[in-house]
């Protein structure tokens, strides 16, 4: 157990100020509302930076809140893999919160939006910075409630059923992990992450507990074959919206199962689990990857990308778990996963905020729609194509080093059967992606209207986050370097070369 | 069979029996009445784990989850019932639709 | 879950149960092993229950041994109110016309409501009780004064700090112990039975405006209008009426 080399109270401040901006928008009225909830955006950056500069300097931190100390009660932890989480949705909140301010305009806005949006980042911030596995719990909870009340808020009949099939999926997803949890404190006695090590075992008991908890974050997390919610919801929630689920709200529960695994597991579980969840990931590559093929809707190629792309994560599982080959790149599957959801967190928001442009510019986003906009739009459509880059998997962006790593590593722990996978999805990534934007570069028909202005806010924060993902190969170093911290593996595994 | 095991077995037979009704019915509203009988199985779990012996009071802990679960649960509840009443609202039926969701217009 | 047709097939049917009963085996069989005295955290819990301001052991892990958990639930009771808000403005006009027989019922059941919800709410410092179950008694009281048409619920300044003031209150002791102490929600010295009261008293308000609100917007007559983008005013600037 970590002991906090200082009281580190200051770890709440990414949980307490995005809370307080919730109450604080939904209390204000009218014009007070956009300045508020872009003063809380940029409130919330900051303290999620400084937590990252002091992880950085001091290395992991423990909070005890309420000054009782696991058991008894909640600790708040960071470590590397913590603050890279949450500058991640720092930059993306921030750029969400811009981008909705220009999106919603008054007559669009339906009541409590940024309240909402304000305690879903809430939750995702709680959700990295708790060490209590109830508390990722109700984490969880405050992020799949207000996740669907935001799909919910576009309205319409098919955004109103997405939203409840996604609201059944999470809720049974929080009853299979919530079962978990009960089954883990039945046999251990205790629920903070750090004093399971080692006490699960490998009885009937603990093995159940895993598998429940696996199953429900593997729903929330919409992996193949449980993805079936995904599409239709992120595809008709509003694009600020499409962009927080795609880009964060996926992440939260992967998150939690990396941890988890690499904490709470024994080895033996890891090396049965390992196998099963890359199995699953590769199915999601390609079926989502196919699937997406065949849209005729950008929006909805867009959330399919994320079903396939979601599969590349659970790739780091066979490979970073304990077993043949050179040991040392076990860690360096582990780093391409956070890496990967890193850059497709900023890519595929970059994506959803240039649909929504085109969605606010012309009105529909089919494909034929999209013909001229390479001339009429050229800053949305750069972004779509800078983005689309980065989910390829071409260099130099963070994507390419993401997947670059994984195949790299995968071939060295003598598992080389999953390089074929990759390497097919990023063909399959660079078809689905080229076949949508190579109509922006088509004349449009001689009577397609103009399309309408649109607020400069939505094209500029979509390419700002299309560059983000873009660059994010060149400064990997840093990102690679923060993940080291705390990381459930020797350092000096890090330090080699890539 | 102890008291705690004829509990624990209850509340696993409730989510099984619940999960089988979530997914199996159709109607928005029987999905949702299974799922809060998921809820109850699961929190007869938390509850049976939380038996010391007839001599020492429960360990307050998993009551506490219980509590946590329920709130959270009645509000998910709240809010779904609300969404299935606006489903049926905008698109006529209480049920989710068969096609492949993603496809329309 | 996936769409399921209006008449599930008997096929179908049996590969659900088929595929549910190793689901079922598992469990059984991990619940089988529960160990007969599980480890718990119950001693833990009473050897410290006398620095938590509170007698009750359940009172005192849920405000102040796992009070965080406590205040994000309240944020998640929060977040379904505003949701309810965000899906059905509702008009503003009372939607159900006042009834005698409920408004004598009230007349008579209101003061009996309040000092029952008042007594619950203290009582939960020692002995089962607290801020969840007086604000359900509270909002069933609500409940029946919306139904009986003496309550119209309009979505004005003073119901949304009605419905945020729970967790205000929640938040800033959480922080205003950080200023006190170095630590969140660790209550300063003698202060921690105040504490869990004003916390307490103010959230089992805030759950019985939630739990109205809830109710009262999932009654609501279906609207006419039901266009995806209508223009939906939430928040009038003046302070509407809530009592007829």
């Amino acid at each position: 157990m970590i002991e906090a080399t200082s009281s580190a109270a200051w770890l709440a401040a990414p949980i307490a100020v995005p809370l307080l901006a919730a109450i604080g928008v939904a209390l204000a009225g009218g014009r007070l509302r956009a300045f508020v909830a872009l003063l809380g955006a940029i409130g919330t950056a900051a303290a999620s930076i400084f937590v990252l500069a002091r992880v950085v300097a001091e290395g992991p931190l423990r909070h005890r809140l309420g000054g009782w100390g696991a058991p008894l009660g909640i600790d708040l932890f960071a470590d590397g893999l913590t603050v890279l989480m949450l500058a991640m949705t720092a930059v993306l909140g921030c750029a969400i919160s811009l981008y909705a301010s220009g999106y919603f305009n008054a007559e669009r806005e339906r009541c409590c939006y940024w309240p909402i949006w304000f305690v879903l980042w809430t939750g995702l911030n709680a959700l990295f910075l708790t060490a209590d596995l109830f508390n990722f719990y109700v984490t969880l909870e405050v992020i799949g409630l207000s996740a669907v009340a935001l799909v919910a808020m576009e309205g319409g009949p098919v955004a109103l059923s997405a939203a409840v099939r996604y609201l059944f999926i999470a809720m049974l997803g929080s009853l299979a992990y919530m079962g978990g949890v009960a089954l883990v404190y039945a046999q251990t006695g205790v629920l903070d992450l750090a004093l399971l090590e080692g006490r699960l075992g490998d009885g009937p008991l603990g093995q159940a507990a895993l598998a429940l908890l696996i199953v429900g974050l593997l729903a929330k997390t919409a992996l193949f074959p449980l993805h079936l919610w995904l599409p239709p919801a992120h595809s008709s929630a509003p694009a600020p919206v499409s962009a927080a689920l795609s880009a964060l709200v996926v992440k939260a529960s992967f998150y939690i199962l990396l941890r988890t695994s690499f904490t709470a597991f024994t080895d033996a579980a890891l090396a049965a689990v390992g196998p099963i969840l890359g199995v699953l990931g590769g199915l999601a590559v390609l079926w989502g990857s196919l699937q997406a093929l065949t849209q005729d809707r950008l929006k909805l190629m867009i959330a399919y990308s994320t079903v396939a792309q979601i599969g590349y994560l659970f790739l780091l599982f066979p490979v970073a778990m304990p077993g043949a080959g050179d040991a040392a790149w076990q860690s360096k599957a582990w780093i391409a996963g956070i890496f990967h959801a890193l850059s497709h967190a900023a890519a595929k928001g970059a994506m959803f905020m240039a649909a929504g442009a085109i969605l606010h510019a012309v009105g529909r986003d089919d494909k034929n729609s999209l013909r001229g906009l390479g001339e009429r739009m050229p800053v949305t459509i750069s972004a779509l194509a800078v983005a689309g880059v980065s989910i390829m998997a071409l260099p130099p962006s963070g994507g390419f080093i993401a997947k670059w790593m994984l195949l790299v590593a995968a071939v060295r722990t003598d598992q080389g059967w999953w390089a074929p996978l990759m390497i097919g999805g990023g063909l399959l990534a660079a078809s689905y992606v080229f076949r949508m934007v190579k109509f922006a570069f088509m004349q449009s028909p001689e009577d397609a209207p103009m399309p309408r202005p649109i607020p400069r806010r939505l094209e500029y924060t979509a390419l700002a986050l299309a560059l983000i993902a873009f660059v994010l190969g060149l400064a990997s170093v840093f990102p690679i370097a923060v993940a080291a911290i705390g990381a459930p593996f020797p350092e000096n595994w890090f330090t080699e070369a890539l | 069979m102890t008291a705690m095991q004829l509990y624990l077995i209850t509340a696993v037979a409730l989510f099984v029996l619940g999960l089988y009704g979530v997914l199996i019915r159709p109607h928005l509203l029987r999905k949702m009445t299974a799922l809060n009988v998921m809820s109850s199985g699961l929190f007869l779990l938390f509850v049976a784990v939380a038996y010391r012996g007839s001599a020492e009071p429960a360990d307050p802990v998993p009551h506490a989850m219980v509590l946590t679960g329920i709130v959270i649960s009645v509000s998910a509840t709240a809010f779904g019932l609300l969404l299935i009443r606006r489903v049926l609202e905008t698109t006529g039926r209480a049920e989710l639709p068969m096609e492949d969701a993603g496809r329309n217009d | 879950m996936p769409a399921t047709r209006a008449y599930i097939g008997r096929v179908q049917r049996v590969l659900l149960v088929l595929g549910l009963l190793p689901l079922l085996a598992t469990l059984l069989l991990a619940v089988r092993s529960v160990p007969a005295r599980p480890p718990n955290l119950a001693n833990l819990v009473a050897a410290r229950m006398h620095e938590s301001g509170v007698t009750h052991p359940l009172t005192a892990v849920l405000l102040n041994f796992r009070g965080y958990d406590t205040m994000l639930e309240i944020a998640v009771l929060w977040l379904a109110g505003l949701g309810a808000l965000a899906l059905a403005p509702g008009p503003s006009a009372p939607r159900h016309r006042p009834h005698p027989v409920l408004a004598g019922l009230l007349r008579v059941l209101a003061p009996a409501l309040v000092m029952t919800a008042g007594y619950i709410l203290w009582a939960g410092g020692f002995r089962p009780g607290g801020a969840f179950q007086s604000g359900s008694v509270l909002g069933a009281g609500l409940v029946l004064a919306s139904l009986g048409g003496m309550i119209s619920l309009r979505p004005t300044f003073s119901l949304r700090l009605g419905l945020a003031l729970g967790l205000a209150v929640f938040v800033g002791i959480a922080v205003g112990s950080w200023r006190a102490t170095g630590e969140l929600l660790h209550y300063p010295g003698a202060t921690d039975k105040f504490s869990i009261l004003a916390i307490e008293s103010v959230a089992a308000l805030s759950i019985a405006f939630i739990l109205l609100t809830l109710f009262d917007r999932l009654t609501a007559a279906a609207e006419s209008v039901t266009k995806p983008h209508a223009n939906a005013h939430a928040a009038t600037p003046h302070r509407g009426e809530e009592r007829s």
